[in-house]
């Protein structure tokens, strides 16, 4: 049994359900296939929630979507609030103001460095420094604050700072509305700007300290850090000239050789990415269409990013890159739990983005919004969420009302490597009924590495809603276990 | 005295939004009466509001409750002084109550003011932008009884 909260329902036959919960919200449930003499076959990570919004858009008036799509998640709603804009833009024909899309890039920076302190401090470090079968009950950020104090007022610090710069443009830290078609509908205030560029030496003096952790900590446990869900993919990200891009580039796929594969402008993504469908999950498989599924699947967010670029535009997260490669021989880095060193290396990277922004003086301008009517019956808008690559596309009526949206969020480009390293889990830890002790929090880590949004993105803390069914040969249930 | 009102819940689910409507009324009250207020209106309470807990001489957190029969909800709200509290229900972060922040700002180091709750019994927690009207009189009555409370542990400067 995994932990003292974890229920096991055993029924006749040869099946078996678990149902642990931890600090992702939403059900995730996992199956696993057994052969006939008992080993695992397979597991699959159904994701069992139905959202819809690409469906209740329609009818909507185009203009609408920036303010209804950031409703998809509590996490990330500005990736969703700026990729909607963009396709706004794209159907309005119009070329923003220097102003305006740096303002959007400024909150984008908010976004990155929030996002991705709450997944490393509040909900991955918790794993890394009590270990992953360490009592849920501290295994969180309040178990962090009591050991490691310093940690976890950096982590608030720096989420409560990234929130703090999507309130000041936005008005809110949740669901925040500053980017309209054409535009944003502010600027920052000098003072506003003096207080973010007064709070960044700190936050970023907090990051180094947070890096030097998950080094020393991936050094230490070398062998774990190498091999845990470790899979050899293709990675896609946005680029700019070859540079990590998070706002507006094109979208390169590299192999896992190290060879790029692809880079094509994001309008034209239709034509390189499809979507796989399994009956058994409501979240798709995006996959690559010269490849195929499941060959053409490939890895998004830090990790997928990080290999996907040539290099970091800004200098210490160059660096920092240049370092991270050394870790291997090729400079392909396929180590799942090193998802946490790239994230870490992104907030740094989102840090200097947002000083070299704010003391840029366009970020004070005026000239705001370009206007215009429909010009374009359809709008593309790509960003680079903090767990991937984010696509909004919309077909609209000659008034502008939507027709048709197609939304491929960043948690399905994942989807296949989540279910393989759930898999390889499953097939060290379960042999037939047998679920060996530590299983449910290592397919829970897994999932956690890659910070997925489930439901909406939203995130418990020290739990993560899962359902894992154990099949016998004949797709009978064996076993049911959950985690409350 | 410098407080902290801080009123949660979902505006947008009737008497979930109770909080926030009781929040900016002792807010402003208490403003008038010359105390140094802040407003801060949450959705949920979230680990990044105990950091800023040791500025405050006084916490108020605001909240809407579901009727409970424990006995304890005859006047249709409760007002608790409220202590540190590590135990996390369900360890989930969208149910973190005020304890469980005023103990996490004491794992930081920080300081601990005084806190109390005021949480008001909702009748609808349905779709809708207005609470009840027998929710918002329930809050009126808290709000006095508070007010009578405040008043009488922390006399006006005169």
């Amino acid at each position: 049994m995994e932990n003292t909260n974890t229920a096991v329902q055993e029924k006749k036959g040869k099946t078996i359900v678990v149902n642990p919960v931890t600090r992702i919200e939403g059900h995730g449930k996992i199956t696993v296939q057994l052969t006939e003499d008992g080993a695992v076959d397979s597991a699959r990570f159904h994701v069992t929630q139905y959202r819809g919004f690409e469906v209740f858009a329609r009818g909507r008036d185009f203009r609408e979507m920036p303010v209804i799509t950031p409703r998809i998640c509590g996490i990330c709603p500005v990736s969703h609030h700026l990729a909607s804009a963009k396709a706004c833009d794209a159907i309005l024909g119009v070329t923003l103001t220097p102003s305006a899309a740096k303002l959007r890039e400024v909150m984008h920076m908010g976004q990155i460095i929030q996002s991705h302190a709450l997944s490393f401090f509040h909900l991955s470090s918790p794993d890394l420094l009590f270990g992953f079968d360490a009592d849920p009950a501290i295994r969180n950020v309040a178990g962090l604050a009591q050991d490691f104090p310093d940690l976890a007022v950096a982590g608030i610090t720096m989420r409560k700072f990234g929130q703090e710069v999507i309130k000041t443009l936005g008005g809110k830290k949740i669901h925040p509305w500053h980017s309209i078609p054409g535009g944003v509908n502010r600027s920052l205030f000098p003072q506003e700007r003096d207080a973010m560029l007064a709070a960044l030496p700190g936050h970023k003096e907090n990051l180094r300290k947070a890096l030097d952790l998950v080094k020393k900590y991936l050094a230490e446990n070398a062998d774990l850090a190498k091999t845990f869900a470790t899979l050899e993919t293709s990675y896609m990200g946005l680029v700019k000239d070859g540079n990590l891009e998070m706002y507006d580039g094109r979208i390169r796929l590299r192999s896992p050789r190290g060879r790029i594969t692809d880079e094509f402008d994001d309008t034209d993504y239709l034509a390189h990415i499809g979507e796989h469908v399994e009956d058994w999950s409501y979240l798709k498989f995006p996959f690559y269409r010269s490849l195929g599924y499941p060959h053409g699947s490939y890895r998004v967010g830090p990790l997928g990013r990080l290999n996907a670029c040539d290099d970091i535009s800004t200098p210490e997260a160059s660096a920092e890159l240049a370092a991270f490669r050394k870790t291997t021989a090729d400079g392909m880095v396929h180590y799942t739990l090193y998802y946490h060193y790239a994230r870490l290396i992104e907030i740094l990277y989102g840090m200097e983005r947002l000083e070299e922004l704010l003391n840029d003086p366009d970020v004070l301008g005026s000239d705001l919004r370009v206007t215009g009517d429909v010009t374009n019956r359809e709008g593309i808008g790509v960003v680079e969420a903090p767990r991937g690559t984010l696509i909004h596309h919309y077909m609209v009526d000659e008034r502008g009302a939507i027709e048709r949206v197609n939304l491929i969020v960043a948690t399905g480009h994942n989807n296949h490597a989540m279910n393989k390293g759930v898999e390889m889990v499953a097939k060290e830890f379960i042999t037939g009924p047998d679920v060996k002790e530590g299983a449910l929090n290592r397919m829970e880590h897994v999932i956690r590495c890659y910070d997925p949004c489930l439901s909406c993105s939203t995130h418990a803390v020290g739990k993560m809603p899962l359902k894992v069914e154990i099949l016998d040969s004949r797709g009978e249930l064996l076993r049911t276990v959950t985690k409350e | 005295m410098k407080i902290l009102v801080c009123g949660y819940g979902n505006p947008f689910r009737t008497d979930d939004g109770v909080g926030h409507i009781l929040a900016e009324d002792l807010e402003r009250v208490l403003g008038e009466r010359g105390e140094e207020t802040e407003l801060s209106l949450e959705h949920q309470l979230l680990p990044e509001l105990a950091e800023a807990f040791s500025r405050f001489d006084l916490l108020i957190f605001c909240d809407a409750r579901v009727p409970s029969d424990d006995g304890g909800d005859v006047e249709g709200y409760r007002i608790e002084e409220i202590a540190p509290d590590p135990h996390l229900e369900g360890l989930n972060i969208h149910s973190v109550g005020p304890g469980w922040l005023l103990a996490l700002a004491q794992s930081l180091g920080r300081g601990v003011p005084p806190s109390v709750l005021i949480s008001v019994e909702g009748e609808s927690f349905d779709f809708g932008d207005e609470i009840t009207p027998e929710c918002r009189e329930r809050m009126e009555r808290a709000e006095k009884t508070f007010l009578k409370w405040f008043g009488e542990k922390y006399p006006a400067k005169s």
